[in-house]
């Protein structure tokens, strides 16, 4: 994935210096954190449905 | 790295990433800076000290989110109680045979319909027997007279979850540690390969797995597709294809004996089903060559476009369980590298099934 040869890092310490300002806020606010189920489960046929009442 | 993206892993929270390459840099930045000037002084000088303080505390609270400790949920100690054995189910896969003891008919309108097919005579002792129960509002269930899960009967479709995962580990002779996850899709087969069909709640992925299945096409697996660790392959999952009240119109003439299908319905203000079994594929797993996002549109062209890996995971990993374990989350994503990643649009059903046999065909050369 990363590489680490000596090229790529100066390439990369390049980058973050010529980073704009609104490149670097707009880059952190554009995040995704997905977090699957603990456990396994089946799609409910209606969302938030109880069968049992 | 996945075309524009990057897709990290927090071991600590089980939790998937999506980044940009430029906030790949300033995390990767931020975590060699020993600090805060370090970082500062790293980063371009068109930005403030104060932004740059912004910066580090937003990356902060990134990293903080993201390494929330991962928790099992508790499973108590109970014992099973076999009073709840008002109505008993025998059911045959193949060689296996399984025996479900539920308590009520509510309780058996959880799991049964699905696989009503595969219900005989009981005859031969059972391999496997399962409970389930409803007992202080909690649906218990057992396997061989040992707990597996106990969740408010709310959350009854995790439940069916654990029911199909270890229906699944017994057919198919594995454990849970064995799975890379139960990936939320339909999963269709051509005898070679398969693709997995995913989309939110009512995006049409069952009632395409069901359009597919009826032409030429084999069910794998619906809703839950299990991915097998030891060969990265989707295997059989024998349930039906759950099918919601508002496809009945359009399937009813493509299905044969649609019509005959028995409505399930838990009451009468919830939503109905119609289960449709499929036959079983040749074989119990096959490799996965496309994922596929499925967008159903009415009056629209049948249209398979590339689509992002950003748009895929945030389709499927909150819907899919995804083991913690760091050698299974390395294969995911090795996997995703992998296969193909398509959004389909459609309306017309003959021009749909024809362009995916096409894709098949084209999954099947480059492989």
């Amino acid at each position: 994935m990363k590489k680490e040869n000596n090229t790529d890092k100066i390439t990369r310490k390049q980058a973050i210096s010529k980073m704009g300002k609104y490149a670097a806020i707009t880059a952190v606010g554009t995040f995704v954190i997905l977090n699957p189920l603990k456990s396994q489960a089946q799609s409910p046929p209606d969302a938030g449905g109880d069968p049992f009442s | 790295m996945f075309g524009d993206y990057w897709i990290l892993w927090y071991s600590i929270s089980n939790s998937y990433s999506v980044i940009n390459s430029d906030f790949e840099l300033l995390l990767d930045t931020y975590l060699t800076s020993k600090t805060q000037t370090e970082f500062s002084n790293s980063i371009s000088n068109y930005i403030s000290v104060s932004d740059s303080l912004n910066l580090s505390e937003t990356i902060h609270n990134y990293l903080k989110d993201c390494n929330n400790p991962y928790s099992l949920p508790n499973i108590s100690s109970e014992t099973l109680d076999t009073s709840h054995r008002n109505i008993s189910k025998y059911y045959l896969f193949g060689t296996k045979r399984i025996l479900i003891h539920y308590s009520s008919e509510l309780v058996l309108k959880t799991v049964h319909p699905a696989i009503a097919h595969y219900c005989k005579k009981h005859t031969e002792a059972p391999d496997v027997i399962f409970d389930i129960f409803l007992k202080h509002n909690n649906l218990h269930l057992f396997k061989n007279g040992k707990l597996l899960s106990c969740v408010p009967k709310r959350e009854y479709h995790h439940m069916q979850g654990k029911f199909i995962m270890h229906l699944l580990c017994s057919l198919h002779h594995k454990t849970e540690q064995d799975w890379i996850g139960t990936l939320h899709g339909s999963a269709i087969t051509d005898g070679n390969t398969s693709i997995l069909f995913v989309g939110k709640s009512g995006k049409g992925k069952s009632t395409l797995s069901a359009l597919l299945a009826t032409n030429g096409f084999e069910l794998l697996a619906d809703d839950v597709s299990p991915l097998l660790s030891e060969n990265e392959h989707i295997y059989y999952n024998p349930s039906s294809i759950s099918i919601k009240k508002g496809a009945f119109e359009l399937l009813q003439p493509l299905v044969n004996n649609f019509d005959n299908l028995p409505i399930v319905e838990f009451n009468a203000t919830k939503g109905q089903l119609k289960y449709m079994p499929c036959a079983k594929p040749k074989y119990n797993h096959y490799p996965c060559g496309a994922i596929m996002l499925v967008n159903y549109q009415p009056q629209s062209e049948t249209i398979i476009e590339p689509i992002s890996i950003k748009h895929v995971l945030e389709t499927i990993i909150e819907d899919s369980w995804l083991s913690p374990n760091p050698k299974h989350a390395q294969q995911f994503l090795d996997w995703l590298q992998k296969v193909k990643l398509y959004q389909v649009t459609y309306s017309n059903t003959d021009c749909v099934s024809s362009e995916i046999s096409t894709l098949f065909k084209q999954l099947n050369h480059e492989n």
